[in-house]
Protein backbone atom coordinates (compact mmCIF):
# COMPACT_ATOMS: atom_id res chain seq x y z
CA UNK A 1 0.00 0.00 0.00
CA UNK A 2 2.78 2.37 0.96
CA UNK A 3 4.65 1.45 -2.21
CA UNK A 4 1.56 2.15 -4.31
CA UNK A 5 1.01 5.53 -2.67
CA UNK A 6 4.63 6.49 -3.18
CA UNK A 7 4.26 5.32 -6.78
CA UNK A 8 1.33 7.67 -7.30
CA UNK A 9 3.38 10.61 -6.02
CA UNK A 10 6.57 9.84 -7.94
CA UNK A 11 4.82 8.88 -11.17
CA UNK A 12 2.47 11.88 -11.06
CA UNK A 13 5.53 14.11 -10.84
CA UNK A 14 7.19 12.19 -13.69
CA UNK A 15 4.09 12.44 -15.89
CA UNK A 16 3.76 16.19 -15.22
CA UNK A 17 7.45 16.77 -16.02
CA UNK A 18 7.17 14.61 -19.10
CA UNK A 19 4.18 16.51 -20.46
CA UNK A 20 5.30 20.02 -19.52
CA UNK A 21 9.06 19.97 -20.10
CA UNK A 22 10.66 16.75 -21.35
CA UNK A 23 8.26 16.46 -24.29
CA UNK A 24 9.51 19.81 -25.56
CA UNK A 25 13.14 18.64 -25.55
CA UNK A 26 13.13 16.84 -28.86
CA UNK A 27 15.72 15.32 -31.13
CA UNK A 28 14.16 15.16 -34.59
CA UNK A 29 10.71 13.85 -33.58
CA UNK A 30 11.95 11.75 -30.66
CA UNK A 31 11.75 12.63 -27.00
CA UNK A 32 12.74 10.92 -23.77
CA UNK A 33 10.18 8.96 -21.76
CA UNK A 34 10.65 10.03 -18.16
CA UNK A 35 7.95 7.68 -16.92
CA UNK A 36 9.67 4.71 -18.53
CA UNK A 37 13.02 5.75 -17.02
CA UNK A 38 11.45 6.18 -13.58
CA UNK A 39 9.83 2.75 -13.78
CA UNK A 40 13.03 1.09 -15.00
CA UNK A 41 15.09 2.72 -12.23
CA UNK A 42 12.53 1.69 -9.61
CA UNK A 43 12.35 -1.92 -10.77
CA UNK A 44 16.14 -2.13 -10.90
CA UNK A 45 16.38 -1.23 -7.23
CA UNK A 46 17.03 -4.39 -5.27
CA UNK A 47 14.77 -3.49 -2.37
CA UNK A 48 11.82 -2.38 -4.52
CA UNK A 49 8.85 -4.74 -4.21
CA UNK A 50 8.39 -6.86 -7.30
CA UNK A 51 4.82 -5.85 -8.03
CA UNK A 52 3.02 -4.61 -11.12
CA UNK A 53 1.34 -1.77 -9.28
CA UNK A 54 3.74 0.96 -10.41
CA UNK A 55 3.44 -0.12 -14.07
CA UNK A 56 -0.37 -0.06 -13.91
CA UNK A 57 -0.39 3.34 -12.19
CA UNK A 58 2.02 4.75 -14.78
CA UNK A 59 -0.05 3.33 -17.64
CA UNK A 60 -3.27 4.81 -16.30
CA UNK A 61 -1.72 8.22 -15.68
CA UNK A 62 -0.07 8.54 -19.09
CA UNK A 63 -3.14 7.03 -20.76
CA UNK A 64 -5.36 9.70 -19.21
CA UNK A 65 -3.20 12.44 -20.68
CA UNK A 66 -2.45 10.90 -24.05
CA UNK A 67 -4.67 10.55 -27.10
CA UNK A 68 -3.75 6.89 -27.39
CA UNK A 69 -5.84 4.35 -25.42
CA UNK A 70 -4.83 3.89 -21.79
CA UNK A 71 -4.54 0.12 -22.09
CA UNK A 72 -1.76 0.55 -24.63
CA UNK A 73 0.41 2.19 -21.97
CA UNK A 74 -0.61 -0.34 -19.32
CA UNK A 75 0.48 -3.15 -21.65
CA UNK A 76 3.70 -1.32 -22.57
CA UNK A 77 4.76 -0.49 -19.04
CA UNK A 78 3.49 -3.88 -17.85
CA UNK A 79 5.80 -5.53 -20.37
CA UNK A 80 8.64 -3.41 -19.05
CA UNK A 81 7.83 -4.55 -15.51
CA UNK A 82 7.75 -8.19 -16.63
CA UNK A 83 11.19 -7.93 -18.24
CA UNK A 84 12.55 -6.10 -15.18
CA UNK A 85 11.24 -8.71 -12.76
CA UNK A 86 12.58 -11.48 -14.99
CA UNK A 87 16.01 -9.84 -14.95
CA UNK A 88 15.92 -9.45 -11.18
CA UNK A 89 15.17 -13.13 -10.72
CA UNK A 90 17.80 -14.28 -13.19
CA UNK A 91 20.64 -11.95 -12.33
CA UNK A 92 22.52 -12.27 -9.08
CA UNK A 93 23.01 -8.54 -8.91
CA UNK A 94 21.30 -5.90 -11.04
CA UNK A 95 23.75 -3.66 -12.83
CA UNK A 96 23.82 -0.59 -15.02
CA UNK A 97 23.98 -2.91 -18.00
CA UNK A 98 20.66 -4.45 -16.98
CA UNK A 99 19.23 -0.97 -16.49
CA UNK A 100 20.23 0.16 -19.98
CA UNK A 101 19.00 -3.11 -21.45
CA UNK A 102 15.69 -2.54 -19.73
CA UNK A 103 15.49 0.98 -21.18
CA UNK A 104 16.14 -0.39 -24.67
CA UNK A 105 13.43 -3.03 -24.27
CA UNK A 106 10.97 -0.58 -22.71
CA UNK A 107 11.54 2.03 -25.42
CA UNK A 108 11.07 -0.57 -28.16
CA UNK A 109 7.97 -1.94 -26.46
CA UNK A 110 6.14 1.35 -25.80
CA UNK A 111 7.03 3.00 -29.12
CA UNK A 112 6.44 -0.23 -31.05
CA UNK A 113 3.00 -0.63 -29.56
CA UNK A 114 2.16 3.02 -30.26
CA UNK A 115 3.31 2.73 -33.86
CA UNK A 116 1.45 -0.53 -34.42
CA UNK A 117 -1.77 0.92 -33.00
CA UNK A 118 -1.54 4.10 -35.06
CA UNK A 119 -0.61 2.25 -38.22
CA UNK A 120 -2.91 -0.77 -38.12
CA UNK A 121 -5.82 0.28 -35.89
CA UNK A 122 -6.10 4.06 -36.29
CA UNK A 123 -5.03 3.96 -39.93
CA UNK A 124 -2.46 6.75 -39.73
CA UNK A 125 0.01 6.69 -42.58
CA UNK A 126 3.22 6.35 -40.59
CA UNK A 127 5.81 4.27 -42.45
CA UNK A 128 8.28 2.14 -40.50
CA UNK A 129 11.55 3.62 -41.78
CA UNK A 130 10.85 7.24 -40.76
CA UNK A 131 9.54 5.90 -37.46
CA UNK A 132 12.87 4.25 -36.74
CA UNK A 133 14.99 7.14 -38.00
CA UNK A 134 13.04 10.08 -36.66
CA UNK A 135 11.35 8.72 -33.54
CA UNK A 136 12.77 5.48 -32.18
CA UNK A 137 16.53 6.05 -32.35
CA UNK A 138 16.40 9.72 -31.25
CA UNK A 139 14.07 8.76 -28.39
CA UNK A 140 16.40 5.94 -27.35
CA UNK A 141 19.39 8.30 -27.40
CA UNK A 142 17.57 10.85 -25.24
CA UNK A 143 16.44 8.07 -22.89
CA UNK A 144 20.06 6.98 -22.47
CA UNK A 145 21.12 10.60 -21.82
CA UNK A 146 18.52 11.01 -19.11
CA UNK A 147 18.99 7.50 -17.72
CA UNK A 148 21.76 8.10 -15.17
CA UNK A 149 20.33 11.27 -13.60
CA UNK A 150 16.95 9.56 -13.22
CA UNK A 151 18.61 6.46 -11.78
CA UNK A 152 20.48 8.58 -9.22
CA UNK A 153 17.31 10.41 -8.19
CA UNK A 154 15.34 7.19 -7.89
CA UNK A 155 18.21 5.62 -5.93
CA UNK A 156 18.05 8.53 -3.47
CA UNK A 157 14.28 8.23 -3.31
CA UNK A 158 14.45 4.47 -2.70
CA UNK A 159 17.13 4.93 -0.01
CA UNK A 160 14.93 7.49 1.75
CA UNK A 161 11.80 5.38 1.25
CA UNK A 162 13.19 2.12 2.57
CA UNK A 163 15.06 3.77 5.42
CA UNK A 164 11.73 4.59 7.02
CA UNK A 165 10.61 0.97 7.05
CA UNK A 166 10.58 -0.34 10.63
CA UNK A 167 13.24 -2.93 11.29
CA UNK A 168 11.89 -6.46 11.88
CA UNK B 1 71.37 115.48 17.29
CA UNK B 2 68.90 113.12 18.66
CA UNK B 3 70.10 109.96 20.06
CA UNK B 4 68.65 106.60 18.94
CA UNK B 5 68.40 104.14 21.66
CA UNK B 6 69.77 100.65 21.06
CA UNK B 7 66.30 99.26 21.59
CA UNK B 8 64.80 101.39 18.84
CA UNK B 9 67.69 100.58 16.62
CA UNK B 10 67.07 96.86 17.14
CA UNK B 11 63.40 97.29 16.32
CA UNK B 12 64.21 99.22 13.19
CA UNK B 13 66.71 96.55 12.15
CA UNK B 14 64.19 93.79 12.68
CA UNK B 15 61.57 95.74 10.74
CA UNK B 16 64.02 96.25 7.91
CA UNK B 17 64.92 92.55 7.87
CA UNK B 18 61.20 91.58 7.87
CA UNK B 19 60.38 94.05 5.11
CA UNK B 20 63.37 92.81 3.16
CA UNK B 21 62.33 89.19 3.59
CA UNK B 22 58.76 90.05 2.57
CA UNK B 23 60.03 91.86 -0.48
CA UNK B 24 62.30 88.95 -1.40
CA UNK B 25 59.44 86.51 -0.82
CA UNK B 26 57.01 88.53 -2.91
CA UNK B 27 59.62 88.75 -5.60
CA UNK B 28 60.01 84.96 -5.62
CA UNK B 29 63.62 85.01 -4.59
CA UNK B 30 63.01 82.89 -1.48
CA UNK B 31 61.21 80.01 -3.23
CA UNK B 32 64.25 77.68 -3.44
CA UNK B 33 65.04 78.40 0.15
CA UNK B 34 61.40 77.79 1.17
CA UNK B 35 61.31 74.58 -0.79
CA UNK B 36 64.57 73.39 0.75
CA UNK B 37 63.39 74.11 4.26
CA UNK B 38 59.77 72.82 3.93
CA UNK B 39 60.57 69.55 2.16
CA UNK B 40 61.78 67.70 5.25
CA UNK B 41 58.90 69.07 7.26
CA UNK B 42 56.35 67.97 4.70
CA UNK B 43 57.95 64.56 4.45
CA UNK B 44 57.71 64.08 8.18
CA UNK B 45 54.12 65.34 8.12
CA UNK B 46 53.16 62.93 5.35
CA UNK B 47 54.75 60.01 7.18
CA UNK B 48 52.86 60.94 10.34
CA UNK B 49 49.59 61.23 8.42
CA UNK B 50 50.10 57.83 6.81
CA UNK B 51 50.96 56.25 10.08
CA UNK B 52 47.89 57.72 11.70
CA UNK B 53 45.62 56.61 8.86
CA UNK B 54 47.09 53.12 8.97
CA UNK B 55 46.56 52.89 12.69
CA UNK B 56 43.00 54.18 12.34
CA UNK B 57 42.16 51.68 9.63
CA UNK B 58 43.73 48.86 11.60
CA UNK B 59 41.73 49.74 14.67
CA UNK B 60 38.42 50.23 12.80
CA UNK B 61 38.81 47.42 10.24
CA UNK B 62 36.69 44.69 11.92
CA UNK B 63 33.72 46.98 12.22
CA UNK B 64 34.08 48.13 8.61
CA UNK B 65 34.32 44.58 7.25
CA UNK B 66 31.24 43.60 9.16
CA UNK B 67 29.39 46.64 7.87
CA UNK B 68 30.62 46.02 4.31
CA UNK B 69 29.57 42.39 4.42
CA UNK B 70 26.13 43.36 5.63
CA UNK B 71 25.90 45.99 2.91
CA UNK B 72 27.07 43.47 0.32
CA UNK B 73 24.43 40.97 1.40
CA UNK B 74 21.77 43.63 1.28
CA UNK B 75 22.85 44.72 -2.19
CA UNK B 76 22.97 41.12 -3.42
CA UNK B 77 19.46 40.54 -2.15
CA UNK B 78 18.36 43.75 -3.83
CA UNK B 79 19.97 42.68 -7.14
CA UNK B 80 18.25 39.27 -6.92
CA UNK B 81 14.91 40.92 -6.22
CA UNK B 82 15.36 43.30 -9.13
CA UNK B 83 16.41 40.51 -11.47
CA UNK B 84 13.34 38.50 -10.47
CA UNK B 85 11.23 41.56 -11.07
CA UNK B 86 12.80 42.05 -14.51
CA UNK B 87 12.08 38.44 -15.46
CA UNK B 88 8.50 38.76 -14.20
CA UNK B 89 8.01 41.97 -16.12
CA UNK B 90 9.48 40.44 -19.28
CA UNK B 91 7.09 37.50 -18.92
CA UNK B 92 4.19 39.88 -18.41
CA UNK B 93 5.29 41.88 -21.44
CA UNK B 94 5.43 38.74 -23.59
CA UNK B 95 2.04 37.68 -22.31
CA UNK B 96 0.60 41.13 -22.97
CA UNK B 97 1.95 41.06 -26.53
CA UNK B 98 0.41 37.62 -27.04
CA UNK B 99 -2.92 38.74 -25.63
CA UNK B 100 -2.81 41.86 -27.77
CA UNK B 101 -2.25 39.73 -30.87
CA UNK B 102 -5.09 37.41 -29.82
CA UNK B 103 -7.32 40.44 -29.28
CA UNK B 104 -6.51 41.64 -32.79
CA UNK B 105 -7.46 38.21 -34.12
CA UNK B 106 -10.73 38.25 -32.16
CA UNK B 107 -11.56 41.73 -33.47
CA UNK B 108 -10.89 40.56 -37.02
CA UNK B 109 -13.40 37.72 -36.55
CA UNK B 110 -16.19 39.30 -34.49
CA UNK B 111 -18.70 36.59 -35.41
CA UNK B 112 -16.94 34.12 -33.08
CA UNK B 113 -16.90 33.92 -29.29
CA UNK B 114 -13.57 33.03 -27.79
CA UNK B 115 -12.21 31.60 -24.59
CA UNK B 116 -8.48 32.08 -24.01
CA UNK B 117 -6.51 29.15 -22.65
CA UNK B 118 -2.91 28.53 -21.68
CA UNK B 119 -0.92 25.62 -23.07
CA UNK B 120 0.21 23.57 -20.06
CA UNK B 121 1.55 20.43 -21.67
CA UNK B 122 1.91 18.15 -24.63
CA UNK B 123 0.95 14.56 -25.34
CA UNK B 124 3.66 12.33 -23.81
CA UNK B 125 3.79 10.17 -26.96
CA UNK B 126 6.27 11.39 -29.60
CA UNK B 127 4.08 10.09 -32.44
CA UNK B 128 1.24 12.42 -31.56
CA UNK B 129 0.88 16.18 -31.97
CA UNK B 130 -1.51 17.16 -29.21
CA UNK B 131 -1.39 19.92 -26.60
CA UNK B 132 -3.05 20.18 -23.20
CA UNK B 133 -4.77 23.46 -22.28
CA UNK B 134 -5.92 24.71 -18.88
CA UNK B 135 -9.62 25.11 -19.77
CA UNK B 136 -12.14 22.30 -19.59
CA UNK B 137 -15.79 21.48 -19.37
CA UNK B 138 -16.16 23.76 -16.33
CA UNK B 139 -15.30 26.66 -18.65
CA UNK B 140 -17.77 25.61 -21.32
CA UNK B 141 -15.24 23.80 -23.51
CA UNK B 142 -16.72 20.93 -25.51
CA UNK B 143 -15.27 18.25 -27.77
CA UNK B 144 -14.87 19.39 -31.37
CA UNK B 145 -14.55 23.12 -30.73
CA UNK B 146 -11.98 24.76 -33.04
CA UNK B 147 -8.83 26.23 -31.52
CA UNK B 148 -6.94 29.14 -33.04
CA UNK B 149 -3.91 31.27 -32.25
CA UNK B 150 -3.22 34.89 -33.07
CA UNK B 151 -1.80 33.75 -36.41
CA UNK B 152 -4.37 31.18 -37.49
CA UNK B 153 -5.76 27.68 -37.08
CA UNK B 154 -4.29 25.43 -34.39
CA UNK B 155 -6.62 22.42 -34.22
CA UNK B 156 -9.70 21.23 -32.40
CA UNK B 157 -10.66 19.96 -28.96
CA UNK B 158 -10.21 16.20 -28.85
CA UNK B 159 -11.02 15.38 -25.22
CA UNK B 160 -12.23 17.33 -22.22
CA UNK B 161 -11.69 17.07 -18.47
CA UNK B 162 -13.37 19.38 -15.92
CA UNK B 163 -10.41 21.77 -15.84
CA UNK B 164 -8.30 20.78 -18.83
CA UNK B 165 -8.70 19.77 -22.43
CA UNK B 166 -6.66 18.03 -25.09
CA UNK B 167 -6.27 19.67 -28.50
CA UNK B 168 -5.39 17.78 -31.65
CA UNK B 169 -3.08 20.00 -33.70
CA UNK B 170 -3.50 20.18 -37.46
CA UNK B 171 0.08 18.83 -37.74
CA UNK B 172 -0.91 15.51 -36.17
CA UNK B 173 -0.55 12.51 -38.53
CA UNK B 174 -4.24 11.69 -38.03
CA UNK B 175 -5.46 15.22 -38.67
CA UNK B 176 -7.25 16.30 -41.85
CA UNK B 177 -8.78 19.70 -42.53
CA UNK B 178 -10.88 20.76 -45.50
CA UNK B 179 -9.28 23.86 -46.95
CA UNK B 180 -9.48 26.20 -49.90
CA UNK B 181 -6.62 28.09 -51.50
CA UNK B 182 -6.71 31.78 -52.33
CA UNK B 183 -6.81 33.27 -54.91
CA UNK B 184 -7.07 30.07 -56.96
CA UNK B 185 -10.16 28.79 -55.05
CA UNK B 186 -8.97 25.20 -55.13
CA UNK B 187 -10.55 22.80 -52.66
CA UNK B 188 -8.19 20.38 -50.93
CA UNK B 189 -7.59 18.37 -47.79
CA UNK B 190 -4.78 19.48 -45.51
CA UNK B 191 -3.11 16.57 -43.73
CA UNK B 192 -0.49 16.43 -41.00
CA UNK B 193 2.43 14.06 -40.75
CA UNK B 194 4.80 12.39 -38.31
CA UNK B 195 7.33 15.20 -38.79
CA UNK B 196 4.73 17.92 -38.25
CA UNK B 197 4.85 19.05 -41.87
CA UNK B 198 1.59 19.97 -43.58
CA UNK B 199 0.61 19.03 -47.11
CA UNK B 200 -2.37 19.40 -49.39
CA UNK B 201 -3.89 16.16 -50.52
CA UNK B 202 -6.67 15.17 -52.92
CA UNK B 203 -5.99 18.03 -55.32
CA UNK B 204 -6.90 17.06 -58.89
CA UNK B 205 -4.18 17.50 -61.50
CA UNK B 206 -6.37 19.96 -63.36
CA UNK B 207 -6.76 22.24 -60.35
CA UNK B 208 -4.76 25.43 -60.18
CA UNK B 209 -2.25 25.60 -57.37
CA UNK B 210 0.62 28.06 -57.15
CA UNK B 211 3.44 28.76 -54.75
CA UNK B 212 2.43 31.52 -52.38
CA UNK B 213 -1.28 30.69 -52.42
CA UNK B 214 -2.93 31.24 -49.06
CA UNK B 215 -4.60 28.23 -47.44
CA UNK B 216 -7.82 28.85 -45.47
CA UNK B 217 -10.41 26.59 -43.94
CA UNK B 218 -13.27 25.97 -46.35
CA UNK B 219 -15.93 25.05 -43.81
CA UNK B 220 -16.64 21.77 -45.62
CA UNK B 221 -16.95 18.78 -43.38
CA UNK B 222 -18.45 20.88 -40.63
CA UNK B 223 -15.48 20.62 -38.30
CA UNK B 224 -14.05 24.12 -38.67
CA UNK B 225 -15.63 27.49 -39.49
CA UNK B 226 -14.65 28.86 -42.91
CA UNK B 227 -11.99 31.46 -43.72
CA UNK B 228 -9.53 30.82 -40.90
CA UNK B 229 -5.99 31.23 -42.16
CA UNK B 230 -3.95 28.03 -42.02
CA UNK B 231 -0.80 28.64 -44.02
CA UNK B 232 0.77 29.24 -47.39
CA UNK B 233 1.68 26.93 -50.24
CA UNK B 234 5.47 26.73 -50.50
CA UNK B 235 5.92 24.05 -53.15
CA UNK B 236 3.75 22.13 -55.58
CA UNK B 237 4.55 18.64 -56.84
CA UNK B 238 2.68 17.47 -59.91
CA UNK B 239 3.47 14.06 -61.39
CA UNK B 240 2.02 13.11 -64.76
CA UNK B 241 1.16 9.54 -63.74
CA UNK B 242 -0.38 10.47 -60.38
CA UNK B 243 -4.09 10.97 -59.80
CA UNK B 244 -3.62 13.98 -57.57
CA UNK B 245 -1.05 16.70 -57.16
CA UNK B 246 0.54 17.45 -53.80
CA UNK B 247 1.63 20.67 -52.20
CA UNK B 248 3.67 21.47 -49.11
CA UNK B 249 2.16 24.08 -46.81
CA UNK B 250 3.99 26.33 -44.39
CA UNK B 251 1.70 26.86 -41.38
CA UNK B 252 1.25 30.40 -40.10
CA UNK B 253 1.26 29.16 -36.51
CA UNK B 254 4.54 28.21 -34.85
CA UNK B 255 3.38 25.08 -33.05
CA UNK B 256 6.59 24.78 -31.00
CA UNK B 257 6.06 28.20 -29.42
CA UNK B 258 2.37 27.93 -28.59
CA UNK B 259 1.64 29.51 -25.20
CA UNK B 260 -1.87 30.90 -25.34
CA UNK B 261 -4.67 29.82 -27.68
CA UNK B 262 -8.29 30.79 -28.27
CA UNK B 263 -11.11 28.26 -28.28
CA UNK B 264 -14.06 29.23 -30.46
CA UNK B 265 -16.88 28.37 -28.09
CA UNK B 266 -19.91 29.34 -30.20
CA UNK B 267 -19.09 27.00 -33.07
CA UNK B 268 -20.89 23.68 -33.11
CA UNK B 269 -19.05 21.09 -35.21
CA UNK B 270 -21.08 18.75 -37.37
CA UNK B 271 -20.23 15.07 -37.29
CA UNK B 272 -20.74 13.77 -40.83
CA UNK B 273 -19.24 10.36 -40.16
CA UNK B 274 -22.63 8.57 -40.24
CA UNK B 275 -23.22 10.01 -43.70
CA UNK B 276 -19.88 8.69 -44.93
CA UNK B 277 -20.08 5.14 -43.58
CA UNK B 278 -22.58 3.72 -46.13
CA UNK B 279 -20.38 5.01 -48.97
CA UNK B 280 -17.31 3.36 -47.49
CA UNK B 281 -19.10 0.02 -47.32
CA UNK B 282 -19.77 0.09 -51.04
CA UNK B 283 -17.40 -2.09 -53.06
Amino acid sequence: MKSALSGVVVLALAVALQSAIIRQITLLQGSADLVLLTLAAWYMHEEAPGSWVWAVIAGLMVGTLSALPWWLYVVGYGGLAAVALFLRRRLWQTSYFAYFFLILVGCALTLGLSWAYLRFVAGAGIPLAPTLNRVFFPSLLLDVLFALPVYSLMDEWAAWFFAEEPAL
Amino acid sequence: MFKISPRTLRALLIALVVIGLLALSLGGYLTPLTRWTTRPVLAVQAWLARAYEGARLYLNAPQDIHALRAENQRLKAEVSRLQTEIVTLQQQLTEAELLSALLDFARAHPQNEYKAAQVIGRDPNPFLHYIIINRGSDDGIRVGMPVVSAEGLVGHIDAVLPDAARVQLITDPQSSVDVVTQPTHTQAVLVGSLTGELSLDMVPLSAKLNNGDLVLTSGLGGRYPPNILVGQVVSVRKLAYALFQEAAVQPVTDFRQLQIVLVIVNFRPVDITPLMKPQEKQP
